[in-house]
């Protein structure tokens, strides 16, 4: 009788930690995200950000057409995106401009103002991560569930490296294809379509992302050339308006895609080029690819996005910055899948070959092959796994994850970031 | 039994071409569209035609004349012509032009001849094209998936814009290959082996590609080693009795065994260390493999399997190795056939306009003044009084090459490819499965706006070609193709020339920028040789020049005499070598009146110049 009882006791508690509900945040997790998020923001270094914010000023002093030109002429080296960034980034600067603590495009700014510059994306960050509460409630994941994906999304060692320490602008373009996405969930055409114009209008990558998503929802040939045209209008009215402004076609490297496509099979006469065929082929699938239900539909989607993001960005001549883009949607359809421990750890991992690839590149050391390798294979491991078929059946199904592997994640997302400050900190001085 | 099966066969033909009458007539509604192909084809049959036709029309002549056994001796002894392929070829073209030795318009073989006479020789290859379509109708009807999906499928045949392109614009002989295959399949279909066996075996001699379809097909349908095996030896009979026919030829050795593009398949390779395994081969056997070991019930499933198969066939060996532009027609019948039992069969047709648009970038980067604008040359354009002026300038002046946005070969060959395995991955079967009960009423709308759409994207820029060299200016001198050799950095460089005509209106130079915007004014100067008397000068702001590209520098007519010899000076004395533009010259001396000059110092060799003039030679 004993022995039964003890058997009953331990086979309940068995079955109480396979059912136990996901353990809710402490006080204390908030505080160390907010901690670890301030000293971000208060001390990393972004040079990079200052130039991009700073050149915006270029329209606020009314300088429309000769804008790239005037810049330069400001000092500043770097305007590597198209102009609907520096002209988000100029509304955003309208308070500075308007209190007169910044009158034009300065390389070098003062501390409150490199904050200012800072908070943009990190409130387009947050605002990105609310969407993917919405997304994920959207499929049906339920609020708790639903939260808990926005906060793996929030604390994402890849995202939050990227976003916290290298202070990237592909926030921004980012905040527009989770919008589009969310739109597109919600089946509104012109939000879908209208939110990736926009976001192509800051990164033409975006098509990578837009094109295999629109066909796989749209059959019909004459909307899809109807969508595709629209999705481009603000693209080529930048490239009609700048189109005599050679600093534009140069530094945002536009049309010199001969340079990022060397991977490639010599048939003999010419070079197959992996990156085009695969994505050639991949749009293919996508548009024989047929949805019955929304959760199919967000399956292939995510699946769809990830694999192109990874082949395009992997077997090409990569910017660290870009992987970006496939953060919330690595996560979003990590918890589509049956098994999100194992992603939560790959992300891990995910993130520190990320670092160690920068840090290689950055100062030289050898073994980038060995480590570009990896990671590419990391990449396609979490993409391809996340194939529909190895989807949960149920996608309000909680987790069977526990918060502790929430917080291994951010931790070491936020040693990379912090190591990488100080690291930067060392160098300047 | 043989005579049966010839029996059967000119029967059959003679069935084929009364019912392809009767499709074309019964329905007087969509007489309209049988007209818009004829009217486009017949154009395009006239205007454009490439050279290769009259070299393999022209060695038929040697069996008219008797020579048999020293068929390839002969053409060479007589013409200097070296024949590549294998007897059927010659064959069919010996019969095709008994009339044209009757008659006495030629006896023996030649290279050179009459505009007509071509057009005599590429009415054979139309026919079976035209043949051909009718196969495909059979093929459909003969799967019961209705009439009009089957009138459907011979007009999307008859105008699929790359099919068109090999038969009506380059007008090769590829169809005779395609309408054996078809008539192949059109057995395989209704389950007569040792018809499929034997229509197979005809093709088989005129090109290789039906062997890659011939080996999955078979064993789709049979398991049995040892009739795998009897079907292998019967099909390779016709191949290698030429063969054995031939072979002591050393010229057949030499040319038609060790045909180039025969080694294409070996190109794509993966190196092991001590071999490099060919994709090629490798994706085939795999392809055999899983067309054995895949059980297949049903007739239309069958098919269906069969198209995939073949597809797939079609683009290993079209997507992992060189192609000649005509030899796509081999795969066109199974881009049809596969797409009219699919779901999605309008999807198709637009992957064809796609398809089209990348291979004719693609082979217009590749066979440049070959597959391209310069087919008008035989062509009645290039034939006539006019043709014989504007030639001279067509490939020239403008080239198709030049107006098509996309400049990279490997992009664009890698798109075509992606395109074509896409177009065979998504007729995989389970996929593919639609209402084929349902009879098809409409779909001809698609077609058309496939076919014009498909042709345009070869037929305009073609013609801006054409127009292009037939208006003035003209070009008097052309030193192209050089390299970027000569950066402006300090030093003044010159060109030297001599004008030929006295109404020069233009020069242009060729430079690059380093992909880069230079900042540096560039200072050109023309001025003539003996007496150094400035005829004109431009200081050019180099952030406008468009990397390699021409740049133009206009003197007014008359200015530039005949015979006088004239220096053009380029000097950027501000050109550091991170911001300045770079000159391209060539290897090659044109004459010792045309030279390149730096420092003084007489080279010889020329930097890249054109001149035009106004008025034609």
């Amino acid at each position: 009788m004993k022995k039964e009882f003890r058997l009953l006791k331990v086979l309940k508690e068995d079955a109480g930690e396979l059912i136990r509900p996901v353990k809710p945040f402490t006080v204390a997790d908030y505080l160390v995200v907010l901690a670890v998020l301030l000293s971000m923001l208060l001390f990393c270094d972004a040079e990079s950000l200052v130039q991009t914010a700073g050149a915006s000023f270029g329209y606020l002093n009314r300088r429309f057409l000769d804008f790239y030109e005037y810049g330069r002429e400001c000092g500043i080296r770097e305007l590597a995106y198209m102009p609907l960034i520096y002209v988000i980034y100029a509304v955003w600067n309208l308070p500075l401009k308007l209190t007169f603590l910044v009158r034009f495009p300065m390389p070098e700014v003062p501390f409150f103002v490199l904050v200012w510059y800072k908070l943009l994306p990190v409130l387009l960050y947050l605002a990105s991560t609310y969407l993917v509460y919405k997304i994920a409630c959207e499929i049906g994941m339920g609020k708790k569930k639903a939260k808990l994906c926005a906060s793996a999304v929030f604390t994402m060692p890849l995202g939050f490296f990227l976003q916290f320490s290298y202070w990237s602008v592909m926030i921004i373009p980012l905040f527009f294809v989770m919008l589009g996405l969310f739109f597109y969930l919600r089946n509104n055409r012109w939000g879908f379509v209208g939110c990736f114009a926009v976001a192509i209008g800051c990164l033409q990558y975006i098509w990578v992302l837009f094109l295999p998503l629109l066909l796989l929802k749209e059959k019909r040939l004459c909307r899809l050339c109807v969508d595709i045209v629209l999705a481009a209008l603000p693209f080529l009215l930048e490239c009609l308006i700048y189109q005599n402004h050679p600093i534009l076609f140069q530094n945002v490297n536009l049309f010199d895609i001969n340079a990022n496509f060397e991977a490639g099979l010599n048939i003999g006469i010419f070079v197959i080029q992996y990156v085009l065929f695969f994505f050639v082929v991949i749009l293919g699938w996508s548009y024989f690819t047929h949805t019955r239900s929304k959760k199919e539909l967000v399956g292939y989607a995510t699946f769809f996005i990830g694999l192109s993001g990874t082949v395009t960005l992997c077997l090409t001549n990569w910017k660290p910055e870009f992987f970006m883009l496939l953060v919330p949607i690595s996560v979003l359809s990590a918890f589509l899948h049956k098994d999100i421990r194992i992603f939560m750890i790959l992300d891990i991992g995910w993130a520190c070959l990320l670092a160690a690839y920068i840090v290689i590149k950055r100062f030289e050391i050898g073994g980038i092959d060995m480590v570009a390798s990896l990671y590419t294979i990391l990449l396609l491991v979490i993409v391809g796994f996340k194939h529909p078929a190895c989807l949960a059946e149920k996608v309000e199904e909680l987790p069977l994850i526990c918060t502790g592997w929430l917080r291994t994640r951010f931790l070491a997302g936020a040693a990379l970031g912090i190591a990488w400050m100080l690291a930067m900190l060392l160098l300047t001085t | 039994m043989r005579e049966n099966t010839f029996k059967a066969a000119v029967s059959f033909l003679y069935q084929a071409a009364k019912g392809s009458v009767g499709i074309i007539m019964k329905k007087i509604a969509e007489k309209k569209d049988f007209i818009l192909f004829a009217v486009c084809a017949v154009i395009c049959y006239l205007v454009f035609q490439q050279g290769d036709i009259r070299h393999t029309g022209g060695c038929s002549f040697a069996y008219l004349q008797g020579h048999i056994l020293d068929f390839y001796e002969w053409n060479v002894e007589k013409a200097d012509m070296y024949a590549s392929y294998m007897p059927s070829t010659y064959i069919l073209f010996a019969i095709w032009n008994i009339p044209v030795k009757l008659l006495g318009i030629l006896h023996e073989p030649k290279l050179e001849v009459s505009y007509w006479l071509m057009m005599y020789y590429k009415l054979l290859p139309t026919l079976f094209y035209l043949g051909s379509s009718v196969l495909i109708y059979k093929i459909i009807e003969e799967l019961s998936l209705g009439k009009g999906r089957a009138k459907l499928a011979m007009y999307a045949f008859l105008t699929a814009p790359i099919g068109f392109y090999s038969q009506f614009l380059f007008g090769q002989y590829d169809s005779f290959t395609v309408f054996f295959t078809l008539l192949g399949v059109y057995y395989y279909v209704r389950e007569e082996r040792f018809r499929f066996v034997l229509f197979f075996a005809l093709a088989i001699p005129f090109k290789y590609f039906p062997l890659l379809v011939f080996v999955p097909l078979l064993l789709l349908k049979e398991k049995n080693i040892w009739k795998i095996i009897r079907d292998m030896v019967l099909v390779a009979i016709p191949y290698v009795v030429e063969l054995v026919f031939y072979f002591p030829s050393e010229l057949f050795r030499d040319y038609v065994l060790g045909f180039t593009p025969t080694e294409y398949v070996y190109s794509a390779s993966l190196p092991t260390g001590s071999t490099n395994l060919s994709l090629v081969i490798c994706a085939f056997c795999l392809i055999c493999a899983w067309a054995y070991f895949k059980n297949v019930t049903g007739k239309v499933l069958s098919a269906q399997w069969m198209c995939f198969f073949a597809t797939l066939s079609c683009t290993v060996i079209f997507g992992l190795a060189q192609w000649h532009p005509q030899w796509l027609l081999f795969a066109v019948p199974f881009w049809v056939l596969g797409a009219m039992p699919h779901k999605d069969t309008k999807v198709f047709w637009a992957l064809d306009v796609l398809m089209m648009l990348f291979f004719c970038i693609y082979l217009c980067g590749i066979y440049i003044n070959n597959a391209d604008q310069a087919m008008f040359e035989w062509g009645i354009l290039g034939k006539n009084m006019y043709g014989k002026e504007v030639m001279p300038y067509l490939n020239r002046e403008l080239r198709m090459w030049d107006i098509y946005p996309l400049k990279n070969n490997n992009i664009s060959g890698t798109i075509f490819a992606a395109l074509m395995t896409v177009a065979a991955v998504f007729q995989y079967p389970p996929l593919a499965q639609g209402n084929l009960s349902q009879e098809i009423t409409k779909g001809m709308r698609a077609l058309h706006i496939r076919f014009l759409s498909g042709l345009a994207i070869f037929v305009v820029p073609a013609i801006i070609c054409y127009l292009v060299a037939a208006l003035p200016p003209y070009l008097s001198l052309d030193i192209s193709n050089g390299r970027p050799e000569v950066p402006m950095v300090g030093d003044t460089v010159t060109q030297v020339f001599t004008a030929s005509d006295d109404d020069i209106v233009r020069v242009e130079f060729y430079q690059g920028t380093y992909a880069r915007i230079n900042t540096v004014p560039l200072y050109v100067t023309l001025s003539e040789m003996e007496t150094g008397r400035e005829i004109a000068s431009i200081v050019y702001d180099t952030s406008k020049f468009k990397n390699n590209s021409w740049v133009s520098f206009p003197v007014k007519e008359g200015q530039l005499k005949a015979g006088i010899q004239y220096r053009i000076d380029f000097v950027c004395p501000e050109g550091t070598i991170l911001n300045t533009v770079c000159l391209f010259r060539t290897e090659a001396q044109v004459d010792e009146t045309t030279y390149y000059m730096e420092s003084g110092t007489a080279q010889n060799y020329n930097l890249c110049i054109r001149l035009y003039r106004k008025n034609r030679g």
